[in-house]
C-alpha cells in the first residue's frame, strides 16, 4: 500500500474500489471494518454473528462501488445505513415477531440494573445499560453519542425523520437515565447500610 | 435564537456535551446557558448521565480488536464477488436525464394527448384489431351481405361458366347440389 493511498479519503478510495482495486477496498475496510463490527455487535451478542453482518456490508459496497453516485452522503454513513439495515433484517429473522420499537423487547430491566451493578468494568457499563434498550432508541444513541454521527446523518442511517430521531433519543436517554437513578439509590443504600454496620 | 424550551430538548437528546449538539444550535444553547439555571442543571444532570453511560466528549471513537479485525478483513477480501459492469455512459445518461426529462414532461400536454387519443377512439375512425380479426374469418357471402351494398344481378348481365365455376368453388353452399 503506498503512501499516497493512506491520504485519500472515502470517496477517491470508492472511485477505486469501483475498478475493482483492492488494495483501496482493504484500506477502506481497515478505516471503518472495526467500528461497524462493534455496531453490529450492539444487536448481536456473538461476534462471530456481527461479522457476518459487516461482511455483508462490505461485500455490498464492492459491489455498489461502480455505481455509486456522491450525492452528498458519506460512505461511513452509508456503510452505517446498511449494517444497521442488515442487523434489524437479521433480528427479524430470528425473532418471529420482533418489534423494533417494543418494550416487551426487553427481557428483564431489574436483571439488567443488576448486571451494572455487579460490573466492576466501566466500559461494559455502556454495553450491558444500552443492551436493555429496544433496537431503535440504542441505535439512535450508538449513533449520536458513541459514533459521532451528526443528527441529520444518524437520521438519514435510520431512515427516519429529525424528529423520530429526537423522540427515540430523548426516549432512550429518559430510560437510561432511570436505571442509573436506581443504580445509584441502591448504591447509596449499601454504603449507608455498611455505615450503620460498621456505627 | 432558539427558545428555552427548544435548548432543554437538546440537552435531553443529545445530553451535556456541547459537541454532541446539533451544530447549528450548538451557540444558541451556549448562549443560554449561562442565564437559566434550569439548563444549566439539566446539563449537569445529562453529562453525569454521560460520565456514567461512558459517552465521551471524544465522539467516534472506539477501541476494536485489531488482530480479530484483520482475519475478518482477510475473510471478506477473499469471499468477494465479482464486480459488476459499470453501465454505459449512454445507459447512464438515460437513467440520469432521459428517465427524468420523461417524467418532466408538463402535465397539460399528457392531459390532451389522453383527450384526443380518447375522442379518436369513441369516433371509431380507427378500427380495432377485432373487427379486423373478425372480418378475415367470415364466409365470402357473409361478407357481402353485412358489408357490401345490396346488389342485383342486372338481367343483361352475362354470367359465364368461369364465373360460375368460380363462385362454386368459393361459396359451394349457393349452388344447388347438383350443379
Amino acid at each position: 500500500m503506498n503512501k499516497r493511498q493512506n491520504q485519500k479519503d472515502d470517496k477517491e478510495l470508492l472511485k477505486l474500489i469501483a475498478q475493482a482495486d483492492k488494495i483501496a477496498f482493504s484500506q477502506l475496510m481497515e478505516r471503518h471494518l472495526g467500528a461497524i463490527i462493534l455496531f453490529a455487535m450492539r444487536y448481536f451478542p456473538q461476534r462471530s454473528d456481527a461479522e457476518d453482518i459487516a461482511q455483508e456490508t462490505f461485500i455490498r459496497l464492492w459491489c455498489k462501488a461502480p455505481v455509486w453516485q456522491d450525492k452528498g452522503a458519506s460512505v461511513k454513513a452509508w456503510l452505517y445505513r446498511v449494517a444497521y439495515n442488515q442487523s434489524i433484517d437479521q433480528l427479524r429473522k430470528q425473532r418471529v415477531e420482533y418489534n423494533p420499537d417494543c418494550d416487551e423487547n426487553i427481557v428483564d430491566e431489574s436483571a439488567f440494573i443488576e448486571k451494572l451493578m455487579d460490573t466492576e468494568d466501566r466500559l461494559a457499563v455502556q454495553k450491558i445499560a444500552l443492551a436493555a434498550l429496544p433496537e431503535r432508541q440504542k441505535t439512535a444513541i450508538a449513533l449520536c453519542a458513541i459514533k459521532g454521527f451528526s443528527n441529520g446523518e444518524a437520521a438519514a442511517i435510520m431512515g427516519i425523520s429529525l424528529d423520530a430521531l429526537e423522540s427515540l433519543l430523548a426516549r432512550g436517554r429518559r430510560k437510561l437515565k432511570k436505571m442509573y437513578s436506581q443504580i445509584e439509590q441502591q448504591q447509596n443504600d449499601f454504603e449507608t447500610g455498611v455505615i450503620n454496620d460498621i456505627s | 435564537m432558539i427558545s428555552l424550551d427548544r435548548a432543554k430538548a437538546i440537552i435531553l437528546c443529545y445530553g451535556g456535551y456541547p459537541q454532541a449538539w446539533p451544530e447549528r444550535e450548538r451557540q444558541a444553547v451556549l448562549q443560554l446557558l449561562p442565564d437559566s439555571k434550569s439548563l444549566s442543571d439539566l446539563q449537569k444532570e445529562a453529562l453525569a448521565l454521560d460520565k456514567y453511560m461512558q459517552f465521551s466528549d471524544q465522539l467516534g471513537e472506539e477501541a476494536t480488536d485489531w488482530q480479530l479485525d484483520q482475519l475478518c478483513s482477510e475473510k471478506i477480501i477473499a469471499s468477494l464477488p465479482q464486480q459488476r459492469q459499470k453501465l454505459s455512459p449512454l445507459s447512464m445518461h438515460f437513467i440520469n436525464d432521459g428517465y427524468r426529462q420523461i417524467l418532466t414532461i408538463p402535465v397539460s400536454i399528457a392531459l390532451v394527448a389522453s383527450a384526443v387519443l380518447v375522442v379518436i377512439g369513441l369516433s371509431g375512425t380507427i378500427r380495432p384489431n377485432s373487427i379486423k380479426n373478425e372480418i378475415d374469418q367470415l364466409s365470402l357471402s357473409e361478407y357481402m351481405a353485412l358489408y357490401v351494398d345490396d346488389f342485383t344481378f342486372s338481367e343483361r348481365e352475362v354470367i359465364d361458366d368461369q364465373m360460375l365455376d368460380m363462385l362454386v368453388f368459393l361459396e359451394p353452399q349457393v349452388l344447388d347440389d347438383d350443379y
